[in-house]
């Protein structure tokens, strides 16, 4: 890399917990909040659990309460508001203003899937019957694009994008910030994830025969699919030399970045998962580092057969010795914010030295020799990798170093 | 560093030949003719391809036979795709919408699902042509173009890729037409209009050579607005029609567009040099 980047900040929120510290104290006692969807109705004989945020904090976006003064508007999408207080509290770690970030070239660089669909159901189902009456829905979608919302709450001027690569939106968001400092086309970068349930995607994953209707199971034997989640995280990234600069603590380094296209099938994963190799060789080339430096592996793991099967095949040839986590069984899959969901995951293991119980295995399919890690434990780790794979055959991954 | 413009290739209603460029106002209010498509793929190869997905494919295909060049010319794996829209895949959003109202939630049409996600465009070109180079696709109004020729040439300036393939497309829906129309129309009257839907496409092959045989991209800039009038383009994801002009006719120019969160995209463009 051109030059070094650093993570100075982090936001989170997700069904495990709102903020950092909240969300790691649940995943490391190991509690499972899946549940039936409160937002959503779907008249289907099954009631298919989801991991819903609950009770999103009103105090991290409301006018005058916190760092951000712009309050968020009522024709704020759910993904917008819960994107503002993950900002929030990234910037806070960061010691970042708002008014810090006026006069420099802030990038804003957001993965979503349903937080820029045009998922407005409600509205839709209404104009079925009596034309465009009922436009809250899609007044909010229009306003509601979660990259220029967060520029535009920030009153940012720089590089800004939305990137809808469906569940590895978060993970390309994160590589393309790297890439935009690495590139000095910014000097910071607002780099991160969020996704909201929706009927669509909730309805969709079902049809589609690839949703549990219990609580998911990564890499179990009796794994049967996902279950949907929502949330946001965010992450701040400097160029080093800045953030050293300014005296601010160092969460991680961006080490590398990789990204490759199955051009296989729209959507099922390649079966001997050559993209997720060269993704993961790609990254591994960036961080001039090799596949024995890789402490251990935060793996997308959706629970669904052929997801878990291939990434099994995958590392168990390149990394048959690292220690793998997967995190979706706190979480659901939250898709275009899984992916920065899980690079927090990633950094917190790297700094607290310890790695979460992958909740809802409990044993391998026959033939699997890679097993996620089945309780908490210590870790002597610097390196730690993590994987996003998505429909269209879209294989992501990113390095994170240790800061030493 | 600037990026060589290899090819283009444009798909409208009103035709795929550069000629159409020429015309100052082109009706992109209506579906375009994608049949030309069957000049690069068998029907079967087409087959459950969305009209969304058949106007980004043949812009791609359009823009490497420009170039005189093929997914051949290139390793699959260094050679990436973005494609930018402004409203995505409206149509087939509201097939699987209509699934549901129409047959209910235990019936919904999980085809019509999987072809709406937003980067169904993207993935089709990934797979229909056979690159395993990054794949990108983003959706941010009008300034997705210009947002996409920002990664784009982050790409090629760090040796990630020696090629990208990075257009614009969007399909035009009457439903999704009238929707906007009413949210603007119930809008005060200071309020910033959103696009209307337009169909076609825009790609280009774009490399790190010093000379593109379509001209160079010079400088892309995504910045705070500076004017307080709307600066429209004719496709929601942003200025990618007025580029193919500026490159057809062999202009150097800055095309501008903002939107209504307050921001504005400047793409430069030297198509003299071509």
């Amino acid at each position: 890399m051109k030059c070094r980047i650093s993570v100075t900040g982090m936001g989170i929120l997700c069904a495990a917990g709102q903020g950092v510290s909240a969300v790691m104290d649940t995943l490391y006692s190991g509690a499972r909040l899946a549940a039936p969807p409160k937002r959503i109705s779907c008249e289907l004989d099954v009631v298919y659990p989801v991991y819903e945020v609950q009770n999103l904090s009103a105090a991290a976006y409301s006018e005058g309460s916190g760092i951000i003064d712009n309050a968020c508007s009522s024709e704020d999408s759910l993904s917008v508001r819960m994107l503002m207080q993950v900002v929030q509290e990234a910037l806070v770690q960061a010691q970042l203003t708002p008014k810090d970030l006026v006069n420099k070239r802030v990038g804003v660089c957001i993965g979503t899937t349903t937080g820029a669909s045009l998922n407005f159901a409600d509205d839709y189902f209404a104009h079925k019957k009596h034309g465009w009456k009922s436009m809250s829905q899609v007044s909010s979608w229009l306003h509601s694009n979660p990259a220029l919302a967060v520029s535009k709450y920030l009153g940012l001027s720089g590089p800004c994008q939305t990137v809808v690569n469906a569940c590895s939106s978060g993970t390309d968001a994160i590589g393309l910030g790297m890439s935009w400092l690495e590139n000095d086309v910014c000097d910071i970068v607002l780099a991160g994830g969020v996704d909201e349930l929706s009927l669509v995607s909730y309805n969709g994953f079902i049809r589609l025969g690839v949703y549990d209707p219990e609580p998911c199971r990564p890499f179990d034997a009796g794994r049967k699919g996902l279950n949907l989640g929502e949330g946001a995280a965010m992450l701040v990234l400097e160029k080093r030399k800045d953030a050293e600069a300014r005296g601010i603590a160092l969460q991680a380094e961006c080490a590398g970045y990789g990204t490759s296209a199955d051009a296989y099938h729209l959507t099922a994963p390649a079966p001997e998962g050559d993209g997720v190799k060269r993704a993961i060789e790609s990254a591994l080339e960036q961080a001039e580092i090799t596949c024995d430096d890789v402490d251990f592996i935060n793996v997308h793991g959706t629970a669904t057969p052929d997801n878990d099967r291939v990434e099994s095949r995958v590392l168990t040839d390149m990394f048959p010795d690292t220690l793998v986590s997967a995190t979706k069984g706190f979480t659901g899959h939250t898709l275009g914010a899984a992916g920065a969901i899980e690079a927090v995951f990633v950094i917190q293991a790297l700094l607290d030295q310890k790695l979460p119980a992958s909740v809802g295995f409990g044993e391998s399919e026959d033939g699997f020799t890679m097993c996620p890690v089945s309780r908490d434990i210590s870790i002597v780790a610097r390196y730690g990798l993590s994987e996003s794979l998505a429909f269209g055959g879209n294989n992501s991954v990113l390095i994170f170093s240790k800061e030493l | 560093m600037s990026c060589a413009i290899m090819g283009m290739g444009i798909v409208t209603p009103e035709g795929s030949s550069f000629d159409v460029l020429a015309e100052k106002e082109l009706d992109l209010a209506k579906t375009a003719d994608v049949q030309m498509l069957e000049q690069f793929h068998t029907k079967r190869e087409l087959r459950r391809t969305s009209q969304y997905s058949r106007l980004a494919l043949l812009g791609a295909n359009l823009a490497l036979r420009d170039a005189g060049m093929s997914v051949e010319s290139f390793d699959s794996g260094r050679l990436g795709v973005i494609v930018a829209t402004g409203y995505g895949p409206a149509r087939t959003t509201f097939d699987f919408l209509d699934s549901i109202h129409d047959f209910g939630a235990k019936l919904a049409s999980p085809l019509a699902f999987s072809t709406s996600v937003h980067n169904i465009a993207a993935s089709i070109i990934s797979l229909k042509l056979g690159i395993a180079g990054p794949c990108l696709s983003i959706n941010q109004f009008e300034t997705s173009f210009a947002s996409a020729l920002v990664s784009a040439r982050c790409w090629l300036d760090e040796g990630r890729v020696d090629a990208v393939l990075v257009g614009a497309v969007d399909e035009y829906d009457s439903t999704l037409c009238d929707a906007i129309a009413a949210v603007d129309g119930e809008a005060i009257e200071s309020s910033f209009p959103h696009s209307s839907p337009a169909e076609g496409s825009m790609f280009m092959l774009l490399t790190r050579d010093e000379v593109g045989k379509r001209g160079m991209l010079n400088k892309v800039l995504i910045q705070r607005r500076t004017a307080s009038d709307p600066i429209k383009s004719a496709f929601p994801a942003g200025q990618a029609l007025e580029v193919a002009r500026a490159i057809a006719l062999k202009q150097n120019v800055a095309v501008c567009c903002n939107d209504a969160s307050g921001l504005e995209s400047v793409i430069s463009i030297n198509g003299s040099c071509a």
